[in-house]
């Protein structure tokens, strides 16, 4: 076990990230393809599900250039301006990797229920649950700002001493991992699993609109952080996908060419339009940080 | 899901609050910190425009290591007092701050003071050299150490923990214009500030034998013609 312990370089950290993350995508790209296949023998692949599968890269293509536009420096200049002040000093090794991804994985849980909960996370992350349908390529599927608030939830690592570059792999391996579980080709896996790992079922819950199944199972690797903090819900009774008030289905080929611009901005428009058109500032307030759900009384 | 009370979700930010600690705590007992060697990548270099007062380094930047971190750069604007206090060695590297492994090697490599800089204009380079062909011909690729500090009129202070064998000499340069040399006047003599070991007066001009030091403290005069 002397490679758990052995030290590491920053840019062998890196180097592992690039390569799992890069190998990641060309596997999805594999099961895509036998997701489609399988909705073919099914009888369920229809126009309406390959544009929205085109849809899903196009939303990547500007989610990564917003990144790289904006949120790169933004993230690199936090974080390393942040690590002069950690408590502790880690080292590199798989041993400490290992632990940061646990803990980046709570962060990401409470990050997850922050964009759900929080009607401006919730601007950039329902463009995530605006597909109507749930296979790999939704998992690419990116709003605007989904770059921004992780940054916040992950510095408590950085301040507590991870390497900056540790602290990014461990937020990329939380995201890789539940990249794998946007599927409805795997059915459950045995009960111990199902029990301490997030899975398909668990995922396709959180991305259901069903009454009894929304704001539930925010997790990325662990399930057990949802059983532990009460969002957890079983999947027993068929999911339907997408969003509660859903946006503007592929019909035509009009449709799927604006479909790339409606799905990315959809949420901004929505949150720009409450906020201007409320009356009086608590309405501003509560229409850019409070939940979803809130309506103004009057 | 009916919606969380808010004690239920205090107690859930209190306990992850406790797992964030308690596996920080664990994991730091899981590894040696982090050396000089493991920080390979310069956010600067990637990010230009992060490095303070902009990037200018980008294309003939020394193919050297740097040993200088961003939190030593910052550090080393704490006036330093002549002595040989305690609290002197604690700012000489951001490496004290985490205790107590780093501790012991800040008493170790060579710790440079420089003196004298003007004012705050531009950077202020650090280059150390341990064979005299590179330092007679400033090849600074060949330098086994380098820094680059922000210039400011308190004492500079630069530590290079892995330098511990020697001899070495130093060279400092106050590049006020921000060109990354020494910028020479009309008649060719210095227009910013220059500076090397055991240099006493600002004619100095001393081979690498007279110049070099032992590892440990040394103290740096910065001179300017001009
Ligand atoms: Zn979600």
């Amino acid at each position: 076990m002397d490679w758990l312990w052995a030290a590491m370089k920053e840019s062998d950290v890196f180097g592992w990230e690039t390569f799992i993350d890069d190998w990641f995508f060309v596997f999805s790209l594999a099961f895509l393809a036998f997701e489609l296949l399988r909705y073919l023998f099914k009888k369920k692949l229809s126009w309406a599900l390959m544009g929205d599968t085109v849809v899903n890269y196009l939303t990547l293509f500007m989610f990564i250039f917003v990144n790289l536009a904006l949120l790169a420096v933004l993230y690199i200049s936090a974080y390393s301006w942040a690590s002069q002040f950690a408590v502790f000093d880690i080292g590199i090794n798989w041993a400490t990797i290992a632990v940061c991804i646990i803990l980046a994985d709570i962060a990401y849980y409470w990050e997850h229920r922050f964009m759900h909960k929080v009607n401006l996370g919730w601007a950039t992350h329902s463009v995530h649950h605006s597909s109507p349908y749930f296979n790999i390529s939704v998992a690419y599927r990116f709003g605007p700002m989904d770059g921004l608030f992780p940054i916040f939830f992950h510095m408590p690592l950085i301040l507590l001493g991870f390497n900056p570059f540790v602290v990014f792999f461990s937020e990329k391996f939380v995201q890789i991992f539940q990249t794998a579980l946007h599927t409805e080709a795997v059915k459950k896996f045995p009960r111990p699993i199902e029990a301490i790992f997030n899975t398909p079922s668990h995922h396709r819950v959180h991305h259901a609109s069903n009454r009894k199944y929304l704001d539930s199972n925010y997790a990325g690797i662990f399930i057990i952080w949802d059983r532990l903090f009460g969002t957890f819900v079983r999947e027993d009774e068929k999911v339907v996908y997408g969003l509660v008030t859903p946006i503007p289905e592929i019909k035509t080929f009009g449709d799927f060419l604006a479909a790339p611009f409606v799905a990315f901005f959809h949420g901004f428009w929505r949150l720009g339009k409450n906020v201007l058109t409320a009356k009086g500032f608590k309405n501003k307030w509560m229409y850019m940080f409070g939940t979803p759900s809130w309506k103004p009384k009057d | 899901m009916p919606s969380p009370s808010k004690a239920a979700l205090f107690t859930g930010l209190l306990v992850t609050a406790g797992i964030f600690i308690g596996g920080a705590y664990a994991a730091s007992y899981m590894a040696e910190p982090i050396t000089d060697a493991q920080r390979d990548f310069q956010y600067d270099d990637y990010m230009p425009s992060l490095a303070p007062g902009g990037n200018d380094v980008a294309p003939d930047t020394p193919a050297v290591p740097v040993y200088e971190t961003k939190a030593q750069t910052n550090l080393a604007e704490y006036p330093v007092k002549e002595t040989t206090s305690s609290q002197n060695q604690a700012v000489s590297s951001s490496q004290t701050l985490r205790q107590p492994v780093a501790q012991e090697r800040a008493e170790t490599g060579l710790n440079v003071t420089i003196t004298n800089t003007r004012n705050a204009v531009g950077k202020v380079y650090v280059l150390v050299f341990a064979d005299a062909a590179a330092y007679k011909s400033y090849d600074y690729t060949k330098a086994v150490g380098y820094a680059e500090l922000q210039a400011g009129t308190h004492n500079l202070m630069a530590s290079f923990p892995e330098l511990n064998d020697g001899p070495y000499a130093v060279m400092i340069l106050h590049d006020e214009d921000g060109n990354q040399d020494l910028t020479l006047d009309s008649q060719g003599y210095p227009a910013e500030g220059y500076g090397t070991s055991n240099a006493k007066t600002k004619y100095d001009d001393l081979s690498f034998a007279k110049a070099a030091i032992k590892p440990g403290k040394t103290s740096v005069k910065m001179h300017y013609l001009q």
